[in-house]
């Protein structure tokens, strides 16, 4: 095996250097060393990493066995695809991202077995899903599952500490009142992002916090008050 | 993977050490010093132990027992 084909192949699976030297449970830097042609690819590595080809093209996230590692790896993969079509607010490709964790979306996404961290991201991915489909299709109910799984989500990230993590399920959770008309609870829920990053103005979660309130001064024709924000 | 599994797998799949040896690109008595278990049977020799037994498989290699 040639250094750019195993490259390939492995970006190919959507596996960073990382996740393959996780699969492998081989240092990182190995693979960097492979793939650059720094050290020759030894047969065993190519019969392994064939193993792992043929796995993640077989396995599905829903099987779980005993292929823990293998899941772990594309949960992962489906955790960035969902980020990003969060980030896009493309909430058709989000939901077609979920559905292999998540077929019915009154029931809770199967996140049994999963670490910790990973359960709360994809209940707050979950519950950003449901916030804005049901907001366009006005379905009430979305809304109150949606809150469940955020409030979860914000749970589980705080007692891992997570600070950041669990700031963004709050402003999805903000969201959430948001779109259910309740913009007094949106307000507290952003006060209380605020008063975790009183002292830091700058931080990213900081100024979405104000770009939401904006939002919610527009909505209430408090200009004034939005004025002095800008 | 325990060294009786990989000498188990091996014998099931009809090839000697010094011919799995010989797939894995190792040395003979390596193979060797896996099944007694002198060597620890890392995560990569696991995984491309199960590439040989796919691939005897996809080309009919196995000889039923």
């Amino acid at each position: 095996m040639r250094p750019n084909e195993l490259k390939s192949k492995r970006i190919a699976l959507g596996l960073s250097q990382q996740d393959l030297s996780e699969l492998l449970e081989i240092c990182p830097i190995l693979i960097s060393e492979y793939e650059m042609g720094l050290t020759p690819i030894p047969k065993l590595i190519e019969l392994a990493f064939d193993t792992i080809e043929n796995r993640l093209k077989k396995t599905s996230i829903k099987s779980e066995i005993t292929l823990k590692p293998f899941f772990r790896v594309k949960i992962k993969k489906l955790i960035k695809e969902a980020n990003k079509a969060e980030f896009a607010r493309d909430i058709k490709t989000l939901r077609v991202v979920l559905e292999p964790i998540w077929l019915d979306i009154k029931k809770r996404p199967e996140i049994a077995g999963y670490d910790d961290e990973i359960k709360a991201e994809i209940l707050r991915l979950c519950g950003f899903y449901l916030t804005f489909y049901g907001r366009a299709n006005n379905l009430k109910y979305c809304q109150e599952t949606a809150k469940d799984f955020l409030f979860k989500s914000v749970e589980m990230f705080e007692s891992l500490d997570l600070l950041e993590r669990s700031a963004e399920a709050k402003i999805t959770l903000a969201f959430c009142y948001w779109n259910s008309g309740e913009v007094s609870e949106t307000d507290l829920v952003l006060n209380t992002i605020e008063k975790d990053f009183s002292g830091e103005m700058s931080h990213p979660l900081f100024i979405r916090v104000q770009i939401n309130r904006l939002l919610i001064f527009y909505w209430n024709k408090e200009n004034k008050r939005a004025e002095r924000l800008i | 993977m325990e060294a009786k599994e990989f000498k188990r797998k091996r014998i099931r799949l009809g090839l000697t050490q010094t011919e799995l040896a010989e797939i894995l690109d190792v040395k003979p008595n390596t193979v060797s010093r896996y099944e007694t278990g002198t060597l620890t049977i890392s995560k990569v020799v696991e995984l491309a132990l199960d590439a040989v037994e796919r691939k005897m498989k996809e080309e009919n290699l196995l000889i039923e027992t």
